[in-house]
């Protein structure tokens, strides 16, 4: 993204995608909103089995909420690296923050598979859907970093990324931190709250 | 990604087709949106007069039940998404730049890439008609007669799918106008000395990007209930069909406030403009808008009374629902205010904005009456509700529409359209509307529910249902005599920049419009700005002419032509139309659309041969 | 003319991002620690465990928007923007939430009547799930057992049962004392042969409530107790009969499509 540094004329002095890229987090909000509603809204409605008790690893969950909140450190670094030109600095915390996260999504997938072998499945009960869903759009939103991240990294080692360019990585770096955040909220209402529900429940009030 | 624009060169003039499919530019876009509109609204008024010559006498047999639902479903869904929306959206692209001095969107090529998406959405919806499986359920597919035990064919899924690719074309829009009227405003234009239709537009664009983004979970979770096993709206899972209910209505709501916003702002400014005198009361007409943003999210129940959510949940959605009517209540009186001791002229555009008034009034009070939970107990799925509807879409943002229609068409195209055909539309529209939807709230409080393909005479129905039918052909009529009037348009003579003396700097420009709309960016002296300009120059003596056009266009650099926008939406809608057939053509889809993202970000905004 | 004037002073040095990373870490290790059943705090917190965690990541969420996400230290418009969404979303989805899980109208006791139960397991690699209603026991000698007293209930204004299975041995004298705790519901209690339930309520409609909606000598009936208003409580005696499955329901018009259950002989 070769772009000179655009001196075009905004109304606040801000730059037009940076805003975009607030505004579209603001509404991805709302997309993640309502697949969190849903689950909650669910939760303890499962008909049959197998129940969050007895699936839910959180040992291992919170491995992994390490593994992507280094990652989010490693962005970090890598838009540093770019307001300081530091080529190399660059390259490697970009390709630091795509491995982590694929890390991160290694273990979304052996989780899912282990789940799936112990009977949990999309049609199986409302905790499978609401579960599968709502972790596997947050997932292909890491995936989709990812793929940002690789094809930053490939600029970078072109040597396309440097000071002029900075905001081409901040944009990237509040995409993957939002990803993060909602990785946050996901951990602790699914996992650390909702990983103890054992079967049915009236919900209080309910 | 630059091998490509070597073998198959960025396209750099406006010419021809190819002109057109690679356009970033937002007057031809708004053109394109509003022509495909257009469309749109014929083929959903086809439906909604086969629906009318259906309920024309009891127990008739123009068409079987199940294609009567297909009508209605079709009718509503068509209106809502692919005519109303797309014809404020067009609006948007052509005013909002030209009313704030900008020359073009935030994000060009976003914009097209908007407008191709839509276009392609509209058509994966209408390909349900070309296989015979079209949507039936409701323009709202209550669950759980959209699961698959009770909608077997695709139509549900047509249904689901294109809209979940419109709904993308809706929020890069949103995304892209939001920016645009924030960060593009010219030196002087504070938020507070922005145009109406400018504000309006803002919220509007605010309330697209957050309330889709519910809608399109709502859908995805339809989707997998139909097509991979799961149960959210299946209560023999657990799941429960209300769900669908809030997740629609969520974003539902903020919907219908989408879907008039626009037109009020249109309405704002042609009071103005035809009264000779300022708007009454701008602060509390902005402030009102905004407030109808804020709370347009506090009372989506209001459509689920009858559900069973009990004593307390429905009263507080009364409650809320009755306090939203106090801002449009509020717009209203600053529109009187305005009006009053102007010097009105009756244009057809005016005719038009008095119009809305009016008949915005009248729906907005049926809903009112909706809006007390017990009365809505007897309305909730009658006629009286589709009174409801056809008076604030209709009466509202339909004529809201045609009022920019013939304030705007000068500026678009240079000529006017002919006052003599805009008056008779006007009064063919108006008289049909009413004949058409005001006996509906008779029909509603006498019973008659909605969504029946026909009825027995022995519930007296018969006479409203002939006079709504009648009240259809006057519609036809009013709409064959528009078409008319622009093609007879076409040949008029040219009028001047400012043929209304109007205040928005839109008018300040060459008619239609050069490419780079400014030749030199304004700097914006107040609200109506144009006719402080205007009197600026009086008083000097040194009366305004005719724009100049620049002389040498281009040493103004424009965003230029690209077709990565129309590539990446064909990789969009293939996604949609991979889940409608084979599965691998949505992974070519995405493939496409990635590639057509990682290219376009590439390009630069402006072809480096366009540089001096 | 405002030309984009973005300062990127203001940064953390390495150093700070580094002391908000290991921040970020202590965080969520508080958090594991607090339910992990090793350390076994979770039930000394008891209910003031959920706002703590959750306290706990809205300052985790916090300090990555602020410090990760640049948010302290730049223009204010981004913040609003970013933060009406936010607010937004959890004001909507909390409503949400709270539609279905609060107030009343029809509450969902749909799972807890007809839910499988969740079956504690050992901490057994690769466990079975056990996934059956009560066990139905083979054949055993009729146990000649003392008065058996089984306590059912309607769940709130519900159309359910508090319980899924009723269970007594054959031969028995078995009451089972029926609370209505409801403010608007009637209810009644009858035994009645196993997959007979909707057609003895169907019965029992035509019967009407002065016959408590059981048709007086219904061959299929075992016991029943009387219509029970809002707020009243009722029981009925009899002898458990032969071994098998037979199943008990609420016979008020409507009622047995969703308030019944097992009633097993052993």
């Amino acid at each position: 993204m070769a772009h000179a540094v655009e001196h075009e004329y905004t109304t606040t002095g801000l730059n037009h995608r940076k805003m975009l890229m607030w505004v579209f987090l603001g509404s991805d909000c709302l997309f993640f909103g309502s697949l969190i509603a849903t689950y909650m809204v669910y939760r303890g409605q499962s008909l049959v089995g197998p129940y969050p008790i007895d699936i839910i690893d959180i040992p291992l969950t919170t491995v992994s909420t390490f593994v992507l909140l280094m990652s989010s450190f490693a962005m970090v670094q890598a838009l540093s690296a770019t307001q300081a030109d530091n080529k190399r600095g660059i390259v490697n915390w970009l390709l630091f923050t795509a491995f982590l996260g694929a890390i991160f999504i290694g273990f979304q997938i052996y989780e899912f598979n282990a789940f799936k072998n112990e009977g949990l499945t999309l049609g199986g009960n409302l905790f499978g859907a609401t579960f599968f869903t709502l972790t596997g759009f947050h997932g292909a939103h890491v995936t989709l970093g990812i793929i940002w991240l690789v094809a930053m990294a490939i600029l970078g080692a072109k040597g396309r990324l440097g000071p002029d360019t900075a905001l081409d990585v901040e944009l990237l770096g509040l995409y993957w931190h939002f990803v993060d955040i909602v990785w946050i909220v996901i951990f602790t209402l699914l996992y650390l709250i909702g990983g103890f529900d054992a079967g049915p429940s009236v919900m209080p009030g309910g | 990604m630059a091998t490509i624009t070597s073998v198959i060169p960025r396209p750099t003039s406006y010419a021809g087709i190819w002109g057109w499919m690679t356009t970033v530019d937002h007057k031809r876009i708004a053109v394109l949106y509003g022509v495909t509109a257009f469309i749109f609204m014929l083929i959903a008024g086809i439906e909604a007069g086969v629906i009318r010559m259906q309920l024309a006498s009891a127990d008739n047999d123009l068409i079987a039940p199940g294609a009567y639902n297909q009508m209605f479903t079709m009718h509503a869904t068509t209106m809502v998404f692919m005519v109303i929306m797309p014809l404020s959206v067009s609006f948007f692209n052509f005013v909002i730049p030209l009313a704030i001095g900008a020359r073009d969107v935030a994000f060009p090529r976003l914009n097209a890439l908007s407008f191709w998406i839509f276009l392609f959405g509209g058509i994966l919806m209408h390909v349900s008609f070309v296989v015979g499986q079209v949507p039936d359920a409701g323009w709202f597919s209550y669950a759980n007669l959209s699961e698959k035990p009770f909608s077997a064919d695709r139509g549900l899924d047509y249904w689901a799918i294109s809209l979940l690719v419109m709904g993308t074309s809706s929020v890069a829009g949103g995304l892209n106008f939001v920016v645009t009227i924030i960060n593009l405003r010219a030196p002087g234009m504070s938020l507070m000395r922005m145009p109406v239709f400018v504000w309006m537009t803002l919220i509007t664009s605010l309330l697209l990007i957050l309330a889709f983004p519910v809608i399109t979970v709502g859908l995805i979770e339809l989707v997998m209930d139909r097509n991979f096993g799961t149960h959210f709206f299946v209560p023999s899972g657990g799941g429960d069909p209300v769900l669908w209910q809030h997740l629609f209505w969520v974003f539902g709501h903020p919907e219908v406030y989408i879907l008039i916003l626009p037109p009020m702002g249109v309405v704002s400014e042609v009071l103005p403009t035809f009264s000779r005198k300022p708007l009454f009361g701008y602060p509390f007409v902005i402030f009102s808008g905004i407030v109808i943003g804020i709370m347009g999210w506090a009372v989506w129940s209001h459509h689920m009374f009858t559900v069973g959510l009990g004593p307390v949940a429905n009263s507080v959605f009364t409650i809320t629902t009755m306090l939203i009517a106090v801002p449009t209540g509020v717009k209203i009186f600053n529109w009187i205010g305005t009006l009053w001791k102007g010097s009105i002229e009756f244009t057809t555009a005016m005719m038009f904005a008095l119009g809305f008034v009016a008949l915005f009034i009248v729906g907005g009070l049926s809903g009112v009456s909706h809006a007390v939970s017990p009365s809505d107990f007897q309305q909730q799925d009658t006629y009286y509700i589709v009174a409801h509807i056809h008076y604030v879409l209709f009466g509202g943002s339909i004529f809201g529409i045609f009022a920019g229609t013939y304030y705007w068409w000068p500026k678009i195209t240079g000529k006017m359209l002919n006052e003599t055909l805009g008056r008779l539309h006007f009064w063919l529209l108006f008289i049909g509307m009413n004949l058409t939807f005001f006996p509906m709230h008779f029909l509603g409080m006498n019973g008659m529910p909605r969504r029946i393909y026909t009825y027995s005479a022995e519930f007296g129905w018969e006479y409203m249902n002939q006079l709504a039918s009648l009240g259809y052909v006057v519609l036809f009529i009013a709409f064959l005599v528009f078409i008319h009037n622009v093609f007879y348009s076409r040949n008029s003579r040219r009028v001047s920049h400012d043929p209304w003396d109007a205040p928005g700097v839109e008018w300040s420009i060459a008619s239609p419009p050069p490419p780079y709309n400014f030749a030199e960016v304004p700097q914006i002296l107040g609200r109506d700005h144009y006719w402080i300009v205007k009197e600026n120059a009086e008083a000097a003596g040194t009366p305004i002419t005719e724009p100049e056009p620049l002389v040498d266009p281009n040493s103004i650099h424009m965003p230029s032509p690209s077709y990565w926008p129309i590539f990446t939406a064909v990789g969009v809608a293939l996604i949609g139309g991979g889940l409608l057939s084979h599965y691998a053509l949505s992974f070519v889809g995405g493939a496409i659309a990635m590639l057509g993202a990682i290219a376009w970000s590439n390009e630069p905004t402006t072809a480096p041969s366009d540089h001096h | 003319m405002a030309h984009e004037t973005e300062h990127t002073s203001n940064h953390p040095s390495f150093k700070q991002y580094v002391i908000i990373a290991i921040i970020l870490f202590v965080i969520t290790i508080i958090e594991f620690g607090i339910i992990w059943d090793k350390v076994g705090i979770e039930d000394d917190l008891g209910p003031t465990v959920t706002p703590i965690l959750i306290g706990l990541s809205a300052i985790k969420f916090a300090i990555v928007i602020m410090y990760y996400m640049h948010l302290k230290f730049d223009n204010r418009i981004f913040g609003t923007i970013f933060v009406s969404g936010l607010v937004l979303s959890f004001l909507v989805g909390g409503a949400l939430i709270t539609l279905f899980v609060g107030f009343g109208g029809e509450p969902r006791g749909y799972a807890a009547a007809n839910a499988v139960p969740y079956e504690h397991h050992e901490e057994v690699e690769g466990k079975e799930h056990v996934e059956e209603t009560a066990p139905m026991k083979e054949t055993t000698e009729p146990v000649s057992a003392g008065p058996v007293v089984l306590a059912v209930s309607a769940v709130g204004e519900t159309l359910t049962f508090d319980v899924p299975t009723l269970t007594a041995p054959s031969g028995s004298e078995v009451t089972i004392t029926f609370d209505n705790p409801s403010a608007n519901n009637q209810h009644n209690l009858v035994i009645v042969e196993a997959g007979t339930k909707d057609a003895v309520a169907a019965d029992g409609t035509a019967a009407g409530p002065t016959n408590d909606w059981v048709a007086p000598g219904d061959a299929r009936v075992i016991a029943n107790t009387v219509l029970l208003s809002g707020g009243a409580s009722g029981e009925v005696s009899f002898t458990a009969p032969a071994q098998g499955t037979y199943q008990f329901v609420c016979t008020f018009p409507g009622h047995n499509f969703t308030m019944f259950g097992d009633f097993i002989v052993n």
